[in-house]
């Protein structure tokens, strides 16, 4: 009996120790320092060195690994568990966006204006040559899709070889003349939603029909436009999705068969738009000399409940799924704060944690629940 | 010992205005350009790398001021990037410093 009891302890506080390590992990990327910060249990543990230019660097996870890309173009493989590097791929001389698939990653290039296929351990598959710089990259089913900003197209690429074990792309459908400048896209169930920098619209493909069209946008007189809004955040809730103007201090409302419902005015020409994982707030960042702004709508009202100033610029924000936070990075005053907005009134959020990280950006997380 | 004093003063003082200027054109680019063009690599603007390697200073500072009178002449089919009438010739001329920090060394 004593015998059984020990066991069944035992086994109890092994099953807590790997409950305890299914939380989620926050990896910072360090805008000057080719570092990725990783804060873990609320303390700042560990930094991934020689990550090369992590100017704009985006981070993904996939199962138990995770990918970097670079401004420099290299594609990076890390172990999120143990924090290791462990292999790097230099795809391109400017690498902007990537996705990654069940056997393969694609990386859409800005420099030498190519996708490129990669295995999951980084050996280059195909390279995809577009003559254009090349943003939005997403999948839908079989389909990778993504935009050409210098020539204005949507590329549906097919894998005619899904059921094997690598993939082989084809041009299935291109999109021309589909509006000036595509710069960014999301992709929600078969809408591929794309923006659009030189002209008052955004673009909608449904990826089921083929079919495309242009959804016009009530943009008013263009401002001067200091950073690109990143439309990958684009947020679609239940009802709605809300659109980053570009050059304007709006918020543009559409339900989901892109009627327009509303645009709200904001703080400033707003770069990331961030539902919380209950789709009740939506958090706002902005560009120019509005970069310490943050606004959160409350997405039922489609009012601005409470207007953040930060003591240096915002360059990111990243509601955790894990926790009741809100992550801000907060780029020149070299911080994270991690905000505890578990009362109902935002008015009532309250600062409750700050991570030192020097030149923070992109705020990435990795919890290996959602990852199994 | 006079004479070394005032040399030496002079020294610190040119070399103080070389990093204030330096520093000027390095402040302008974090406010303004930062967002659309990274010091070497392409962005959604090119870089400055490639922009000094082929552009003359009165190009650069042009293509700054007035964009959508300048891209066709300097190649470019569209033009996405603002105008920025509004700086002064002193900081036109310590963005275009700047910018010309990451030519290529012959």
């Amino acid at each position: 009996m004593r015998k059984m009891i020990y066991t069944f302890l035992m086994l109890l506080s092994i099953s807590s120790i790997v409950g305890a390590d299914e939380h989620e992990k926050i990896f910072v990327v360090e805008r000057e320092n080719s570092a990725l910060a990783v804060i873990n249990h609320n303390l700042k543990t560990n930094e991934i060195k020689n990550m090369h230019n992590f100017n704009h660097a985006v981070v993904k996870f996939r199962g138990k690994d995770g990918y970097v890309i670079t401004r420099d173009g290299y594609v990076i493989k890390f172990n999120p568990i143990t924090e290791k590097k462990l292999k790097e791929y230099r795809t391109s001389k400017s690498a902007i966006g990537f996705i990654i698939g069940k056997n393969f990653l694609a990386v859409a290039n800005y420099d030498n204006k190519t996708v490129e296929i990669l295995d999951r351990n980084l050996n280059p598959l195909q390279s995809i040559k577009t003559n254009s710089r090349n943003v939005g990259i997403k999948l839908y089913k079989n389909y990778l899709v993504f935009a050409c900003m210098d020539t204005n197209e949507i590329w549906v690429m097919k894998d005619v070889k899904a059921k094997a074990k690598l993939p082989k792309f084809v041009l299935y459908k291109k999109f021309t003349n589909i509006g000036k400048v595509p710069f960014d896209a999301l992709i929600d169930k078969n809408l591929y939603v794309v923006g659009l920098f030189n002209s008052p619209d955004i673009g909608v493909i449904n990826l089921d029909t083929m079919k495309y069209k242009k959804v016009p946008l009530k943009l008013g007189k263009k401002e001067r436009i200091l950073k690109v809004p990143h439309f990958g955040f684009w947020s679609v809730s239940k009802g709605y999705f809300f659109i980053p103007a570009v050059g304007n201090e709006k918020v543009f409302v559409f339900d989901h068969k892109f009627n327009y419902i509303t645009s709200i005015n904001v703080e400033g020409n707003p770069v990331f738009t961030a539902l919380s994982p209950d789709k009740k707030w939506l958090a706002v960042t902005f560009s120019g000399k509005k970069f310490p702004y943050v606004q959160i709508i409350d997405t039922k009202t489609l009012k601005i409940i409470r207007t953040f100033k930060f003591p240096g610029w915002i360059l990111h924000v990243r509601w955790s799924n894990d926790t009741k936070h809100l992550y801000f990075s907060v780029n020149t005053a070299n911080e994270v704060l991690a905000y505890n907005v578990s009362n109902k009134n935002p008015l009532k959020w309250w600062k409750q944690y700050m991570w030192p990280v020097p030149k923070s950006s992109g705020i990435f997380l990795y919890d290996s629940k959602t990852q199994k | 010992m006079k004479t070394i004093f005032l040399c030496s003063m002079a020294v610190v003082l040119s070399t103080s205005t070389l990093f204030a200027h330096e520093s000027a054109g390095k402040r302008l680019f974090q406010e303004y350009c930062w967002g659309c063009h990274h010091e070497t690599a392409m962005a959604f603007g090119p870089s400055f790398e490639s922009i000094a390697n082929k552009r003359s200073r009165a190009e650069v500072m042009a293509q700054i001021a007035d964009p959508d009178a300048t891209y066709k002449s300097l190649g470019y089919k569209t033009n996405s990037m603002p105008a920025f009438s509004d700086l002064n010739s002193s900081e036109l001329e310590s963005l275009t410093d700047y910018i010309y920090k990451f030519k290529d060394k012959k």
